[in-house]
């Protein structure tokens, strides 16, 4: 991608500007502009442009948020694209017409580059390029990572966000996560599960102690039953005392009513109710006979007709008919109005068609008119075969007009002649590939690696000769050279010792003597040294006065004289013998400090010897370091120079090796580039000769292969595309095939001819000319139908006419026919009348028939009545005939008597019956005697007392019962819940729920788990693989940014394992980043960018580098190397520069650069 | 004369691999052994059998709670109420459970001792019928038990019960193993096997038969369970039905993708799948593992997210389920449509994770040892956890994760290169 124009519309300060930046070769533009001139603001606005402009902007100062508008035109190899970009949060690239686009849109110009990526290499200022760097040395995005980027997608987020996904479900540290969490909750559900289990001692304790229950509660229910039934035996003894008493009285006056018949049960109810029903018999008997005859006068007297009800069902339908006997003669005009209007308009749509003819002709053609389907298809037939017809005969004009313009056109094109070989010509020059480009590839590179030459040269020294002259220079081996250098070093090390060795006996004579010094005054005065001069001195003037005193070997003059002093000899000696008792008594008194001065002052003594002789060793090593000088000077006489030491001439050599490793790098690509050369032209002469032998001149000898080549393709192209339009022309005239089209047009004719024929016979069935046009005979049709339907409503109109007419005489007939059979005085009345005259009196009649069977009905019932009466009384008599033969007596009265007595013993018997029956069931004992026998064994008081004590047993019995039931209920009822308990299972299965829970979870967290460590070691990996390159030209660019005070940078590891980015100096002195200096720290950081944005070009696509004054701490020597760096990569990508510096600009220019002015006020213009 | 024939109750063991989430239907299977035990009750007391016989384990080891056996036995007074007995022997599982030998069980359940072959007789029958089994005494007998079963009772129809292995069925603990040969010399018209899980009928003269547990209580435990009941006429011809007793079935079903292009392709496939399988399952729950397979477009989609695919799964058996669905598992198990060969040799990211992979998984175990697989290890369970898919992290489950792993990996990066 590159950047062919900016629109700052409404940005920052910028207000409609546009900056263009044409194409140039190399791609490197400067824009230059004052300080404010909106430098910094047109880098933010162009990371906007392609990735959106930050929610907080600082470019919104003179326009609001949404008008705020910034656009551009990008390129890549095959397309361009104009856009512009709004601030917002959604949908913000638009069209130059401000309509919304995709954002993907921009997808295939970034390649897979986000925000961050471009801040990070591509869109740099000076602190960017500071932090970012920083940032890549911690690794945090480190190159290895930039290379994954630069593959096309960012691996690091995707082990960032796959850390985080397993995070989410496990960490060591943490119970909470998903698996920890169902761990947890599987733990203290096996707990719970533990706690709740039922023990089997438990359960037996529970049944132990429910036996026990059961039987306390058994025993107690067993005495509470044995005094319950001795309580019963007491209660039924007493409550029969009453009943046996009784018993004994009925049984008494039985005895006394032994006389009495049997008579039945019902015997006084049978007396009873025969005598009411023979009084109730007589009464109604002379009742019903009066009710009877009344009856029958009552009929007589009824109005009844048989003439009536004769006709009575002719009467009703002659009454009912009434209402449609007087609307049909209201209706009956009207109908005849409407009938004859649809007549008359069925004789106007009739005569539309057939004017001549009346319209019952109609009717005639109905046969015809029945055919209306085949009328309309060959209608339908006629249009589509004229409509046939028509194109036909079109199609046949229009192919004859083309035919003769193909033949026309074929005539005049020539058949030019077969482009073949000149196509293979063309593909075999092709298979060179594209030698324009890899001979200006190669000359760049030559070009580069004579400038780098020149600077090697240049930067060589003790050199100002050219490289041949270096080339042919004759120099000693590297075995010499090293065989010096290891001499060099011998000396040079035994000098350093010496010098080493004078300076610490220098040093230790300094810290003696300061020691001396120390030991003060007093002492130094009484040193070994003074202490023997004074003795000496002593001893002396002492051999002088004994040899003028005592040997006489002297003069006093003489002595005195000799012992050098004015005093008198005796005197000096005695201050002599005073000083030296003086020096002894102080070292005596100051013994400790004597002996260590005198230690010091031999150490300083012999510090000095040593001094001397060192002194004496070094000057021997100088003479052998200049015989040695001497010695190398002549190894390098050819030089014409003074050589450096052997281990800097070791290096100068390296250099020079690299020099001419260089140059015959050079010369190799020198030879490429004629290879290449030779090659193309060989390949030009080929397609040259074969467009010759093919009638084109085009081309010149001096021409390019590439220009040839695209001449050729040109020629073959237009040769092809007219051999391609000759062979159109003729496939094209074979396809037109004109008779077919003729026998088309015929086909046609003939199959309307035909048409014809079945239409003649069709227009004279409806009475039209055989030539009628299938219009006509459409609308006849049409037409035809109306009538029809006009006509058939007209005679419908007719029959209800006609059935109106017939129903008013059927009526008028009926009613005079009915009164001439009834009632001849209502013949003179009108229909109408005669039918309401008739109806009222036959509703009359029938009233009365309906009375007479009524009270016939009511005679009938009563005569049956009367009947039964008088059997009753005759069966009542014969009751109480029967009552008195069996109690023996002749009339109503004794009968009344005995029936009295008899119900008395009948009664007393049964009291005697129920009472002996009740005990013999209450006791539940068949033996009536055992029953009174018990109850006459007990007196009533005693047995009052013994129920009393027992019913008290009772009671306490029956507490004591309902406690043991209760506790066995509760003991069963905790028992029932035991066996019906399933807690454990329940927390057995929480258990197992939980470990469900945490089984798909840990699936998936191995499956994350692996696969970030296997993400993080296949990055480790490509890293390690691939970070070599960039390092390496990242290390390249370092030591030319540093103007070869750095040799390149290295990998080495840090304290905590981890590799560390290290600069390597001249020196081979390996310095971590943070020792290096603020300039020489730049320089590396914009090594590596550099280094990655060529691996970025190189691997994905070109991009812009805009750089934003990063060049302001660099003196020019240093911008000047950047600037031709720069200059080089942008051969292969565009690269932007922003600066305020003129200085930057000029030299900029100078590296090859473009440079733009950017004012706020004015347009800009690339120099 | 009729009988139940029925084995491997255990009785209150849990449903293991069930997760519960919103719409799975958990009350409905509360602890389904002792439903799945109700049903095998009711129906010998609908059907009016002779007897019950439980060949074997009927409690877990696993449980130690005694409420199971007080369940039982109050089941069991149901039984003797209606006066039908049952005969039991213990398996390997009730040999190492406490519950029976603590607790003695009603009259009308009848222990085979486990020092040697008892036969029990029953001759008030119009068809006298002899009983012959052995108990495990612990819960490794490795001894062929049915050698040492008695000869028939003459006249009688015999039947032996017994937990056997029967020629060393391979997914079972080989305890009691026998042989086809030794039953059927044994002269016995019944065989009333316990310990395999599945229903077999080895044999139809005589009949040898395996019920398979009562109640499927995982995955690997699919279809319907049950247990037999056996009719025998007056004449010893000899009929079997097989009574359901599942409360949850277990099932599998797999969801061929081939023909999907996207992941709601395959998701527009599972509403038919459900529907049939909750009209299939007659008003029970089904615990459902949904495999999804097959080399398709989708692959990549399914896979980038295997979590997100179980939730929608889980979202349409909600919809479509009638409350009678319970997604057990969600297996992506597609396959991509990509040349392995080509990847590895690609000199890209893509490359070096396709190599590291190849190289791990010729040698998965020390991912074992990897920062926070090696913790995870270590919190893991220690105590078992029944028979089926304990969690282990060995190199099986390492291997399987490593696949599962590519799987992701290929999808997540498949899906930045085209993003």
């Amino acid at each position: 991608m590159r950047i062919d124009r900016i629109d700052l519309i409404r940005y920052g300060h910028f207000f409609q500007r546009v900056i263009d930046i044409p194409r140039r070769q190399p791609d490197f533009f400067v824009i230059y502009g004052d300080n404010e001139a909106g430098k910094s603001t047109l880098l933010r606005g162009i990371s906007a442009l392609l990735f959106g402009v930050p929610s907080r902007t600082p470019d919104v100062h003179s326009c609001k948020g949404p008008e705020l508008r910034i656009g551009a035109t990008i390129s890549d190899s095959s397309a361009s694209f104009s856009f512009r970009r709004r601030k917002g949060t959604t949908a913000t690239l638009l069209s130059e017409s401000e309509a919304q686009i995709p954002e993907d849109t921009l997808t295939p110009f970034l390649r897979g580059l986000d925000r961050a990526r471009f801040e990070q290499f591509f869109g740099l200022d000076h602190i960017r390029l500071r932090e970012g760097g920083e940032e890549l040395l911690r690794g945090e995005g480190d190159i290895g990572s930039a290379l994954f980027q630069a593959a096309g997608f960012d691996l690091r987020k995707l082990l960032d966000a796959l850390d985080k996904e397993t995070a989410e479900l496990f960490s060591p540290r943490s119970k909470s996560r998903v698996i920890g969490s169902a761990l947890e909750e599987y733990k203290q559900a096996r707990a719970q599960v533990r706690r709740t289990s039922l023990s089997g001692a438990a359960v037996k304790e529970k049944q132990a102690e429910l036996e026990r229950a059961k039987a306390s509660r058994d025993a107690l229910n067993g005495e509470a039953d044995l005094l319950r039934e001795q309580l019963t035996k007491l209660h039924r003894i007493a409550g029969n005392k009453a009943d046996v008493a009784r018993l004994q009285e009925l049984r008494t006056a039985l005895a006394a009513l032994e006389w009495v018949p049997a008579l039945p049960a019902s015997a006084r109810r049978q007396r009873d109710e025969a005598v009411a029903d023979l009084t109730d018999a007589t009464a109604q008997i002379e009742s019903l006979t009066d009710q009877v005859a009344q009856r029958m006068e009552k009929i007589k007297a009824l109005p009844l007709s048989d003439a009536f009800k004769a006709h009575a069902r002719e009467i009703e339908a002659l009454n009912a008919g009434t209402q449609d006997y007087l609307r049909g003669i209201l209706d009956l005009p009207k109908r005849c109005d409407d009938r004859d209007k649809l007549m008359q308009r069925a004789d106007m749509e009739w005569r539309t068609i057939w004017p001549q003819r009346p319209v019952s002709d109609a009717e005639q053609l109905r046969s015809a008119y029945a055919r209306k389907t085949e009328i309309l298809a060959l209608i339908t037939e006629n249009a589509r075969l004229v409509v046939a017809l028509e194109k036909s005969e079109e199609s046949l004009r229009s192919d004859r007009d083309e035919h003769d313009r193909l033949s026309r056109e074929l005539a005049a094109s020539a058949e030019p002649r077969d482009p073949a070989t000149l196509l293979a010509s063309i593909e075999e020059s092709k298979r060179l590939g594209d030698t324009a480009e890899a001979t200006s590839r190669q000359q760049s590179e030559c070009k580069r690696m004579d400038a780098e030459i020149a600077r090697e040269l240049k930067t060589l020294s003790l050199w100002s000769g050219t490289h041949e002259d270096l080339e042919s220079l004759s120099i000693p081996m590297l075995s010499t050279v090293e065989q010096y250098a290891r001499d060099w070093e011998e000396l040079a090390d035994r000098r350093r010792d010496l010098s080493a060795r004078e300076s610490s006996v220098v040093v230790s004579i300094r810290e003696k003597q300061a020691e001396l010094d120390r030991l003060g005054l007093q002492v130094s005065t009484a040193g070994e040294k003074e202490l023997a001069e004074a003795r000496d001195r002593r001893n002396h003037l002492w051999e002088l006065i004994r040899a003028f005193a005592f040997e006489m070997k002297l003069t006093r003059e003489a002595a005195q004289k000799e012992a050098g002093s004015r005093d008198p000899l005796p005197e000096v000696f005695a201050q002599q013998l005073l000083r030296s008792d003086e020096i002894a008594d102080l070292r005596f008194s100051n013994a400790k400090d004597v002996a260590i001065h005198d230690r010091v002052v031999k150490e300083i003594a012999s510090a000095n010897a040593e001094q001397q002789s060192v002194r004496a060793e070094a000057s021997s090593i100088d003479a052998d370091f200049n015989d040695l000088r001497r010695r190398w000077r002549t190894e390098w006489r050819s030089l014409a120079a003074d050589p450096l030491s052997p281990a800097e001439m070791k290096e100068w050599m390296a250099r020079r090796q690299k020099i001419l490793d260089k140059l015959e790098q050079r010369r190799s690509k020198e030879k490429d580039l004629q290879l290449i050369g030779e090659r193309a032209a060989v390949a030009a002469a080929g397609i040259r000769a074969r467009l010759c032998d093919i009638g084109c001149n085009a081309v010149k000898e001096t021409d390019s292969l590439s220009v040839v080549q695209s001449v050729a393709e040109a020629f073959a192209k237009q040769i092809e595309e007219q051999r391609r339009t000759i062979r159109d022309l003729r496939r094209t005239l074979q396809l037109i095939d004109l008779h077919t089209q003729e026998a088309n047009v015929n086909d046609c004719k003939t199959r309307l001819s035909e048409w014809a024929e079945r239409w003649s016979p069709l227009m004279t069935g409806l009475l039209l000319p055989t030539v009628a046009t299938p219009e006509r005979a459409s609308t006849a049709l049409d037409v035809l139908e109306k009538v029809f339907m006009l006509l058939e409503k007209a005679n419908d109109l007719q029959h209800r006419i006609d059935r109106i007419g017939e129903n008013i005489s059927q009526f008028e007939a009926d009613a005079a026919r009915l009164a001439a059979a009834i009632d001849s005085s209502l013949t003179t009345l009108k229909p109408q009348q005669i039918a309401t005259s008739l109806q009222e009196r036959l509703i009359e009649t029938g009233k009365a028939e309906t009375r007479r069977t009524e009270l016939e009905n009511q005679n009938t019932s009563d005569e049956a009545n009367v009947a039964s009466c008088r059997a009753k009384a005759q069966a009542a008599t014969a009751t109480l005939q029967r009552l008195m033969e069996l109690a023996k007596c002749e009339d109503n009265q004794r009968l009344e008597v005995v029936i009295a007595a008899a119900e008395e013993k009948a009664e007393k018997q049964e009291a005697y019956n129920r009472i002996a029956a009740g005990l013999v069931e209450r006791n539940a004992i068949a033996d009536l005697q055992h029953i009174e026998e018990e109850a006459s064994a007990y007196e009533l008081d005693s047995l009052r007392n013994e129920v009393t004590r027992h019913e008290e047993r009772q009671k306490e019995l029956q507490d004591q019962a309902f406690k043991a039931g209760a506790e066995y209920g509760r003991l069963q009822q905790e028992y029932e819940r035991l066996e019906g308990s399933e807690d454990a299972a329940l927390q057995a299965q929480t258990a197992e729920d939980a470990l469900a829970k945490a089984r798909p979870a840990i699936a998936q967290y191995l499956r994350l788990r692996i696969a970030a460590e296997v993400l993080q070691r296949a990055m480790d990996s490509y890293r390690e693989k691939h970070q070599g390159p960039v390092l390496t030209r990242a290390s390249e660019l370092f030591s030319r940014l540093t103007l070869g005070e750095h040799d390149g940078l290295t990998t080495t590891f840090g304290d905590d394992d981890k590799p560390v980015l290290v600069a390597v100096r001249k020196n081979k002195e390996q310095v971590e980043v943070a020792g290096l200096s603020d300039g020489a720290r730049d320089q590396l950081y914009f090594a590596l960018r550099l280094a990655a944005i060529e691996d970025h070009v190189t691997r994905v696509a070109p991009c812009p580098v805009i750089l934003d004054d990063i060049l302001i701490h660099s003196d020019d020597l240093r911008a000047t190397t950047a600037l031709q760096v720069l200059a080089e990569i942008a051969q292969r990508t565009q690269v932007l520069l922003f600066t305020h510096h003129s200085r930057l600009a000029d030299l900029g220019s100078k590296a090859g650069a473009s440079v733009i002015h950017l004012q706020l006020s004015a347009a800009t213009a690339v120099a | 004369m009729k009988f139940i024939h029925a084995a491997d109750i255990h009785l209150d063991t849990p449903l293991q691999g069930l997760v519960h989430y919103a719409g799975a239907p958990v009350n409905e299977i509360r602890n389904a052994t002792r439903r799945a035990f109700e049903k095998l009750l009711d129906a010998a007391l609908t059907r009016q059998v002779d007897f019950v016989i439980i060949a074997g384990d009927l409690y877990d080891v696993g449980l130690k709670s005694f409420e199971s056996a007080l369940f039982f036995n109050r089941q069991m007074a149901r039984l003797k109420d209606a006066g039908i007995d049952v005969y039991l022997i213990h398996g390997n599982h009730d040999a190492a459970s406490k519950l029976i030998k603590q607790l003695r069980p009603p009259a009308n359940v009848h222990v085979f001792r486990s020092n040697e072959p008892q036969t029990f007789r029953r001759d008030v029958l119009q068809l006298p019928v002899a009983i012959h089994g052995q108990s495990f005494a612990t819960p490794e007998v490795t001894d062929d038990l049915a050698a040492k079963y008695p000869a028939p009772v003459s006249n009688a129809f015999n039947i032996g019960v017994l937990h056997t292995n029967l020629s060393g069925m391979s997914e079972h603990a080989n305890y009691a193993p026998c042989t086809l040969d030794t039953l059927k010399n044994k002269g016995y018209q019944y065989w009333a096997l316990g310990h395999v899980h599945n229903r077999q009928i080895f044999c139809s003269d005589p009949y040898i038969v395996f019920p398979g547990n009562i109640q499927g209580r995982h995955g690997k435990e699919p279809g319907e369970k049950g247990c037999e009941l056996v009719t025998v006429s007056d004449s010893g011809a000899i009929s079997i039905e097989t009574i359901p007793t599942s409360v949850l079935l277990w099932s599998e079903v797999e969801i061929d993708t081939s023909d999907c292009q996207t992941a709601d392709d395959v998701y527009d496939k599972l509403p038919a799948v459900f529907c049939k399988l909750v009209s299939e399952s007659h008003e029970r729950v089904t615990a459902l593992r949904v495999r999804i397979a097959g080399s398709s477009e989708a692959h990549t989609e399914l896979n980038r997210d295997p979590e997100a695919v179980r939730n929608e799964v889980m979202s349409l058996a909600s919809e479509f389920g009638n409350g009678l669905l319970w997604i057990e598992r969600v297996q992506v198990a597609t396959v991509p449509r990509i040349d392995r060969q080509a990847l590895l040799t690609r000199d890209d990211p893509v490359g070096e994770v396709m190599r590291a992979l190849t190289e791990l998984r010729k040698n998965p175990a020390p991912a074992a040892d990897w920062e926070g697989i090696a913790e995870l290890k270590k919190r893991l369970p220690q105590e078992g956890a029944g028979d089926a898919d304990p969690i282990v992290l060995d190199i099986r489950a390492l291997a399987t994760a490593i696949d599962e792993a590519e799987a992701l990996l290929l999808a997540r990066v498949s899906a930045l290169e085209t993003a």
